[in-house]
């Protein structure tokens, strides 16, 4: 369950395995705030991610539970450009094809009293917009974000350059 | 598996039973809160304010479990109204138009004074 990083042509990769136990979800928002905060993200946008990996693997779990799977979940944070791109890839039925296009097409957030498993993913959604929801070609759902780099602030008009 | 400082517990002040959660409410946590609420239901008490000073961090599980309380109260005419001032909360609440279903109070005693 150890996290690991490799790093292959200037692009950090880094990994973490967890168990598909509700009990370890906490553990996998720990690791990607700690990713997030590393790479300069500030602290709403720490907690963003923290919510929306929560969310993916929230799903994931379930799904493990509800097709048998004790293989672990798999969550992966790659730095590339500035850009911070977060995947939780398990390994369970795989994400229901209808819910997906409703997803992928922005579905509204469901009114309250809605609160089964798509509510997860609508959120992952706000948070992160660009957010993809995929079923993978084996089996399983892959769930993808990216925290875009911080644009680098324009110096302002009139202020002496610093350089 | 990890040790999680999780910890539900409530109390009366006067009419309101006041329900006071300490730690992160996900899908491990949740359940936790669900059988308290669940409890202070069929124990005859429906006011209820869910005081969430003590909670750096919730996602729709959570979320899930305070509508569920709302909806069990309800069915008595009672209420459930949320202490919250913690941004990450707040923001989940808030994306989720929850803000809107929910009284959200800073202090439990706003959250009595305003009932």
């Amino acid at each position: 369950m150890a996290p690991q990083s490799d790093q292959q042509a200037g692009v950090d990769q880094l990994r973490l395995a967890i168990p598909p136990e509700a009990g370890y979800i906490a553990m996998a928002r720990m690791f990607a705030g700690s990713v997030a905060r590393h790479y300069g993200c500030d602290e709403d946008v720490v907690e963003d991610v923290k919510v929306a990996v929560s969310e993916a693997c929230t799903n994931s779990v379930k799904a493990h539970h509800d097709s048998g799977t004790i293989e672990p979940i798999e969550l992966r944070a790659r730095a590339l450009n500035g850009d911070l791109s977060f995947e939780v890839v398990d390994s369970g039925r795989g994400i229901d094809t209808e819910l997906q296009a409703a997803v992928q097409q922005g579905a509204a957030t469901p009114p309250a009293g809605l609160y089964e498993g798509s509510l997860g993913l609508t959120l992952i959604r706000a948070l992160f917009p660009g957010a993809e929801i995929l079923r993978n070609d084996d089996r399983g759902t892959t769930v993808r974000f990216v925290v875009p780099a911080n644009p680098v602030p324009e110096r302002l008009e009139g202020l002496p350059s610093l350089d | 598996m990890a040790t999680i400082d999780f910890v539900v517990e409530s109390r009366q002040e006067g009419p309101w039973t006041v329900v006071d959660v300490q730690g992160e409410v996900d899908m491990f946590t949740a359940p936790k809160l669900r059988e308290r609420l669940v409890e202070t239901v069929d124990q005859g008490h429906y006011e209820i304010i869910v005081n969430l000073q003590g909670v750096s961090f919730m996602d729709s599980t959570g979320l899930g479990t305070l509508v569920g309380g709302l909806k069990r109260v309800k069915e008595h005419e009672g209420t459930l109204s949320l202490v919250c001032s913690s941004r990450p909360v707040l923001r989940v609440l808030s994306i989720t138009g929850l803000n809107n279903v929910f009284p959200i109070h800073e202090t439990v005693e706003q959250a009595v004074a305003s009932s």
